[in-house]
């Protein structure tokens, strides 16, 4: 905003002559090089938007004209008519996510900046274009360079792209991109991860729900993926260090801006993907399995003297101060909760569905007996007590309403568990 | 550049300097070096950055080999030096992958190959870098450049890695590489193939399959697409192949194995990929035909036709498929020879126990048709004008005129010949065209070698086609084909066995036969009389072989040839030898063996044949008359060995001159026709003689082996004038007047045999006196006479020619002094009494009457001697003599001529008789009881009947057997 100078022309993208003198801006455009003519046309993108929300929300006026621009002189992908550069080079991109960087930690305006950022990168619901890759691929390494020089409002951006695209590829893809990046490619550069939460909890709390979807057991049956040491310790460090995080996008709502790219009223979109829960339903889900899934992987990878060792290996640890994060978490929600339920009675963080979807997954993975026949005993009971315990938990903080019987005909037909018994005794109890 | 973790504002600065290449805080410009660094330290603290960073990377790689190679040719030095930084970069990937290898390697191994291309075909246009093809002088360059080298660690590092868990990736991204960048990427492939040999192998082959298949089941127009990465996938099998050719054939039988397990798509492709494979690979076709063949059992070829029924796609492609293979095995090489076994043998196994089903039959059979058609066209037109023959490109101009399969079958041609001549029905015309072909396209020594394996070897009567036909087809390119073969096939008569060398006289004789007789003189082609012709003389070697019928088989053989027009004298010589030395051989067959009597004839009339030639008949002459005197042939013509003492051995007991003759005949050593043939052995001091000893043989043989003799020799004396074709002995002596010359050598001949005086020449008779002197040399020849009865014969045909008995002057006085000295001192009371020699004096006057040496009336004492007494024959006998050394016969004077009836008739001055006659009238006067009847006949002039040609100077008095009636009566001296 400070050196907002103006190019050579006043370009006013709203007006409706706009499509008429595209060649012209087109034009004016190629006359620079390549960071320049990305930054002019920022400028203008930034006044657009400003214009916009004079107009209805959700319309954007020559939205197809600017697309093109944006696709032309900011990713460089024309359709090869003009003579402009065809494509950017790996240090090149690199520079215009720089020059991004900066233009979001300058631009101070929400709403603008929200609105370019969508319009850079926001991807139309359903699977992943041929033709979006690249911005996908770009975001991915937008915010993972976000992530590194802390640049706050791009992951702030971020986190409403994740809110408003809900559990879509696209968020799986740059979920996937972070995990390699930080935890798999440079394990080292995990405490920036770690440090995010302080920094950007909303994006955190968006984080940590794909994160779940992405390693849940249910996604890919056949090839389960196991989520990277790296990542259960960031997970861990998360919850341990800022308990809240898990009721981030309760505590703080991200703002409802609708997406340029967003679902066009006239087409009609008919598979919007479902939206990102909390965090709490998978990360859940993933501790109470983790126990039936992990030995399958120390058992094929490694030899038996490991398996014998099982409950000592990084992943079970990790695993189970994750249960106690979740845990801990659900407790210290409680206060919070408990003014902000009065507001919003039916918002729930841990629905009844979340428990049947936990025990559903349980009972397939258990016939498909994927898991060791030996020492079935013990894995069973570390499943079913970390069930008891976050069931218990839940009940008692208030995060889970349901009644006995409910429960009971969910949890029927469970292997029997001493703890299991106690706690659906035990709420029985209570509620009477 | 800051240690790990870096703060967020550092970070900032450091991808701004990145970006820039301007260092952020200070603005200075950042050095190569600098940048390179910035770059390391983006790449292992913000993960955002590593393709960027990658890139950056390429960068510096490409400037340090650019340097390098400004500094290797000899241009100014860029002034960087990057070694340091490319060490950096090297530490930091290396443990990337080290640390993380399951994240990291792929990523470098995909980004080092990439580069690697780049580099390899960027620069390859420098001066400094060598030419593609020679491989070794690239890798070294390029291992030499620290930045090349560094970048192949990476590689092989990332390889490393990787081969345990994904090697597929890695092979994948070498492949399109290798695609993109062939042929400067090779030494990449050759160097990272080389430490990982089995995985790249079965790798690449798996990844080229998938490829194939791929490219095929879209379609066969795609064809032209496959190509690149089957090249590829050549090119780095190529590569290996020097090392690890094991490991390649390992690798490929495996893959052929495991492709007949199922019938996926993968599989059913994987025999036609090999085969594309072969096809674009010397090497792996060298592999595929020496070990396939023997990895494809029937259970085998049965899974693979059944696999191919089930692809349509195959089946489709079958004709190239076909032409595929075909193309393939004409450019076999090694193990081509196993191939075509293999093929003759699955295309023949028919029947109920035949182990392959019909389709696969069929499909060798027709293989074979087809490899047959098409090597025939290749070598007629020496071009190798196979359709797919464009495909190897230029590459295949030089092995144009040569074809492999043929020329490595060269190897193996005898076995193959022994092969077609046991072959059956099926096998015969595919093996007869392979070799004509073969012949053809490997020049004359082969096919000569073929021809001769063939010609000795062919047991079966009828196939003397085989022999023809090839020569047929090999003639057409090589019309001096046959000559060669013969000239060939008689260098190792010598030395292969007697079965053979019966077997090849067969043959021959077959053949011979065949073009006489047989349909064989239609035909336009090198006649084999006249190949054999200039062989005559090896040939006849064979006469002197210790077997009987391969001696008779080659006097057949002979016979057959003929006799030559235009001949050598060393052919002359040795044949003409070595058939009269047959003869004698002829004559000791047992009489119970039904083919004496055919040989024998066989034998005569090609002696006759030779005899036409004045040179032939005096060797033929000699040496019959020489065999005849043999120790060992003696017997058989009642004959007895010659002084026994002298002959008998020293120490040895059996030393037949004959098998020592023989074994010199063997030898293909011809004997000199000289007196040195005749071996003496004898020295004195010897101890007792031994007993003669001979099988007995009854009178009647001797009869008839002396009357065939006779007949032979007659045939032999008839000389020239006598037609081509020898006309069948007539059963009894002929009367035909014999040959001058021929008695003249016979003669001498017999001179040189009877007589050991060889200083007498001359024919005045001596004085009587005289004989006492020629005591022992009379003996002697008479000795001989009696020894040989046959000489008498001899000297009854050298009679028929006055002038040739004139040479024999010296018998005839010798034998008569020994008669005159017997008759002298016998007191026995009739000449009947002493057979032996009544029969001597008889035959001697006899001879001497039939060349009219002696006028009438002595002519015909003959017929006195038998009844009269010992001393009346000594006075006749002296009689002669006296009027001998009178009138001694002389062979310069036309002393006698004979008349029109062929008989000599003997002029003599008139009155030179009447002295003797008188003697004989004395004689005849004293036992005119017996010799009435004669008298007229002795004295016609005594009795009164006019003469009948008054006219005439000089009565001629014919002289014939007394049985003639009439004579002309003699015009003067008249006896009182």
């Amino acid at each position: 905003m400070a050196s907002y100078t103006i190019g050579p022309e006043d370009v006013c993208l709203w007006y409706s002559d706009t499509h008429l003198r595209l060649p012209e801006f087109r034009k004016t455009l190629q006359r620079q090089d390549f960071p320049r003519a990305t930054r002019t046309l920022l400028e203008w993108l930034h006044r657009y938007f400003v214009q916009c929300e004079n107009f209805p929300p959700g319309k954007f006026p020559n939205q197809d004209c600017v697309r093109q621009l944006i696709e032309e002189f900011v990713f460089y992908r024309n359709s090869g008519t003009s003579r402009v550069q065809q494509k950017l080079t790996a240090i090149q991109e690199l520079r215009l996510l720089e020059e991004l960087c900066n233009h979001f930690q300058l631009n101070q305006d929400l709403i603008t900046r929200h609105n370019v950022f969508d319009a850079f990168f926001g991807c139309k619901p359903g699977p992943i274009s041929a033709a979006d890759e690249h911005r996908t691929g770009a975001l991915s390494k937008l915010v993972s360079m976000a992530i590194a020089v802390n640049c706050i409002p791009v992951l702030d951006c971020a986190a409403v792209l994740l809110h408003n695209q809900g559990a879509s590829e696209a968020t799986l893809a740059l979920t996937r991109s972070l995990v390699e990046d930080y935890c798999t490619l440079i394990p080292t550069a995990c405490d920036l991860l770690k440090n995010l939460v302080d920094s950007s909890p909303q994006f955190v709390c968006h984080l940590m729900s794909s994160i779940s979807a992405l390693y849940d057991v249910d996604r890919a049956p056949k090839k389960v993926k196991l989520p990277p040491t790296a990542l259960l310790e960031v997970l861990t460090s998360w919850a341990s260090k800022h308990p809240l995080i898990f009721i981030e996008n309760f505590l703080n709502p991200p703002p409802n801006i609708p997406s340029f790219h967003g679902t066009d009223p006239t087409q009609g979109s008919p598979a919007s993907p479902p939206p990102l829960p909390g965090p709490f339903p998978g990360l859940i889900k993933a501790c109470v399995l983790s126990p039936l899934v992990l030995p399958r992987k120390t058992l094929s990878q490694t030899d038996v003297a490991n398996a014998n060792l099982k409950d000592d290996s990084p992943a079970h640890l990790l695993y189970s101060r994750l249960h106690l994060g979740i845990l801990q978490a659900l407790l210290s929600t409680q206060h919070k909760l408990k003014s902000r339920l009065s507001k919003s009675k039916h918002e729930e963080l841990v629905s009844e569905r979340d428990i049947e979807g936990v025990v559903a997954s349980l009972r397939r993975l258990l016939v498909g007996g994927a898991w060791r026949k030996q020492k079935a005993e013990d894995v069973l009971d570390v499943t079913l007590d970390r069930l008891a315990q976050v069931v218990q938990v839940a009940l008692s903080t208030g995060a889970l309403h349901s009644s006995r019987s409910t429960l009971k005909t969910t949890l029927e037909g469970l292997p029997d568990n001493q703890l299991l018994c106690l706690v659906l005794q035990h709420e029985g109890a209570m509620q009477s | 550049m800051s240690a790990l973790p870096a703060s967020p504002e550092e970070l900032l600065i450091s991808i701004r300097s990145f970006v820039k290449g301007i260092h952020a805080r200070s603005g200075h410009k950042l050095t190569s070096e600098e940048h390179a660094r910035c770059a390391l330290h983006l790449l292992r603290t913000l993960p955002a950055a590593r393709t960027a960073v990658l890139e950056h990377l390429c960068h510096v790689f490409d400037e340090s080999v650019n340097s390098y190679l400004f500094e290797l040719e000899g241009e100014a030095s860029t002034g960087l030096n990057l070694d340091g930084v490319i060490q950096e970069i090297y530490d930091v990937l290396l443990n990337f992958v080290n640390t993380n290898a399951d994240a990291w390697s792929p990523l470098i191994s995909s980004w080092s190959i990439d580069l690697l291309g780049q580099i390899s075909s960027t620069y390859a246009g420098r001066r400094g870098v060598p030419h593609p093809s020679s491989l070794n002088e690239l890798l070294q360059l390029w291992m030499t450049c620290k930045a090349t080298r560094t970048l192949m660690d990476v590689a092989s590092q990332c390889f490393a890695a990787m081969v345990g868990t994904c090697p597929d990736l890695c092979v994948d991204a070498l492949l399109d590489t290798s695609v993109q960048h062939s042929p400067h990427f090779d030494w990449v492939v050759a160097h990272i193939g080389s430490c990982f040999p089995n995985t790249i192998i079965t790798r690449v082959l798996s990844c080229g399959l998938k490829d194939f298949c791929n490219s095929q089941s879209q379609g066969l127009v795609a064809s032209d697409k496959k190509v690149p990465k089957m090249a590829s996938v050549v090119g780095i099998l190529g590569h290996l192949a020097s090392q690890h050719s094991q490991d390649i054939r390992k690798a490929l039988l495996e893959l052929f194995q495991e492709s007949l397990e199922s019938d996926e798509e993968q599989h059913l492709f994987t025999v036609p990929f090999l085969l594309q494979l072969a096809t674009m690979s010397p090497m792996l076709l060298r592999v595929i035909t020496t070990d396939f063949v023997q990895a494809l059992t029937p259970d085998v070829l049965n899974r693979l036709s059944e696999q191919f029924f089930k692809s349509s796609l195959l089946l489709q492609d079958k004709d190239s498929l076909l032409t595929l293979v075909i193309h393939l095995i004409c450019r076999s090489g090694s193990g081509a020879f196993k191939l075509l076994c293999f093929l003759l043998d699955r295309a023949c196994d028919r029947g109920q126990q035949s182990k392959v089903n019909e389709h696969v039959q069929k499909t060798c059979a027709l293989i074979l048709d087809l490899l047959v058609l098409d090597l025939q066209r290749s070598v007629y037109s020496q071009t190798g004008n196979l359709s797919l023959a464009q495909q190897t490109g230029a590459s295949s101009a030089p092995e144009t005129t040569e074809i492999p399969f043929l020329t490595e079958l060269q190897k193996h041609t005898n076995t193959l010949c022994a092969d077609i001549l046991t072959a059956g029905k099926q096998r015969l015309p595919w093996l007869q065209r392979l070799l004509g072909l073969i012949g053809v396209h490997c020049g004359e020594s082969c096919a000569t070698d073929i021809l001769t394996c063939v010609l000795i070897k062919q047991s079966a009567a009828s196939e003397v086609c085989l022999f023809t036909s090839l020569q047929a087809e090999i003639e057409a390119a090589f019309p001096n084909i046959l000559p060669r073969t013969l000239s060939k096939t008689m260098n190792q008569l010598q030395r292969i066995e007697e079965s053979e060398t019966k077997q090849l006289l067969i043959n021959l004789t077959e053949l011979l036969k065949w073009e006489t007789v047989g349909a064989g003189r239609a035909t336009p082609r090198f006649s084999f009389r006249s190949a054999l012709v200039p062989h005559l003389h090896p040939l006849s070697t064979q006469l002197h072989h210790s077997d009987l019928t391969i001696a008779t088989q080659t006097m057949e053989l002979l016979q057959l040839i003929g006799r030559p027009q235009p001949v050598s004298m060393v052919t002359l010589v040795g044949v003409a030898q070595s058939a009269a030395e047959f003869f004698f051989t002829a004559m000791h067959i047992s009489r119970g063996n039904s083919n004496r009597h055919r040989i024998l004839d066989q034998c005569q009339s090609y002696l006759s044949a030779w005899c036409q030639l004045s040179m032939g008949q005096q060797l033929v002459l000699r040496t019959l008359l020489e065999g005849i005197t043999n120790r060992q042939n003696c017997y058989l013509f009642g004959g007895k060995p010659s002084i026994e003492g002298e002959l008998a051995p020293l120490r040895d007991k059996q030393t037949s001159l004959l098998k020592e003759n023989q074994k010199f005949a063997n030898a293909s050593f011809t004997l000199p026709a000289s007196n040195s043939a005749v071996f003496h052995a004898g020295t004195i001091g010897r101890g007792l003689k031994p007993k003669a000893e001979q099988a007995a043989i009854s009178k009647e043989d001797v009869l008839q082996n002396c009357q065939y003799f006779l007949d032979t020799l007659y045939l032999c004396c008839l000389g020239r004038e006598a037609s081509p074709t020898p006309t069948p002995p007539a059963p009894v002596l002929s009367l035909k007047p014999i040959d001058e010359k021929a008695a003249r050598s016979l003669a001498g001949l017999l001179v040189e045999l009877a007589c050991p005086d060889v200083a007498h020449i001359g024919v005045a008779w001596p004085e009587e006196e005289h004989m006492k002197l020629t005591v022992e040399r009379d003996l002697f020849v008479r000795r001989r006479f009696e020894e040989n009865p046959l000489f008498w014969d001899f000297l009854e045909i050298i009679s028929r020619v006055p002038a040739a008995l004139c040479q024999c002057a010296v018998l005839l006085y010798s034998l008569h002094a020994t008669l005159i000295a017997f008759w002298d001192t016998s007191r026995v009371t009739r000449g009947d009494s002493a057979p032996a020699q009544l029969r001597a004096t008889c035959r001697l006057l006899e001879c001497m009457k039939q060349s009219g040496f002696l006028p009438p009336p002595l002519c015909y004492c003959s017929l006195l001697v038998p009844s009269l007494e010992p001393s009346e024959i000594n006075l006749l006998l002296t009689t002669i003599w006296a009027f001998l050394k009178e009138n001694p016969p002389s062979f310069n004077t036309p002393l006698s001529k004979p008349d029109l009836s062929g008989k000599y008739v003997s002029s003599f001055p008139p009155g030179v008789t009447l002295r003797y006659a008188e003697v004989i009238h004395a004689i005849v006067h004293k036992n005119i009881s017996q010799f009435g009847d004669l008298y007229l006949q002795l004295f016609p002039t005594l009795v009164p009947i006019t003469p009948l040609q008054g006219t005439s100077a000089v009565p001629a008095v014919a002289v014939g057997s007394p049985s003639q009636g009439q004579v002309p009566a003699q015009g003067t001296g008249t006896p009182t």
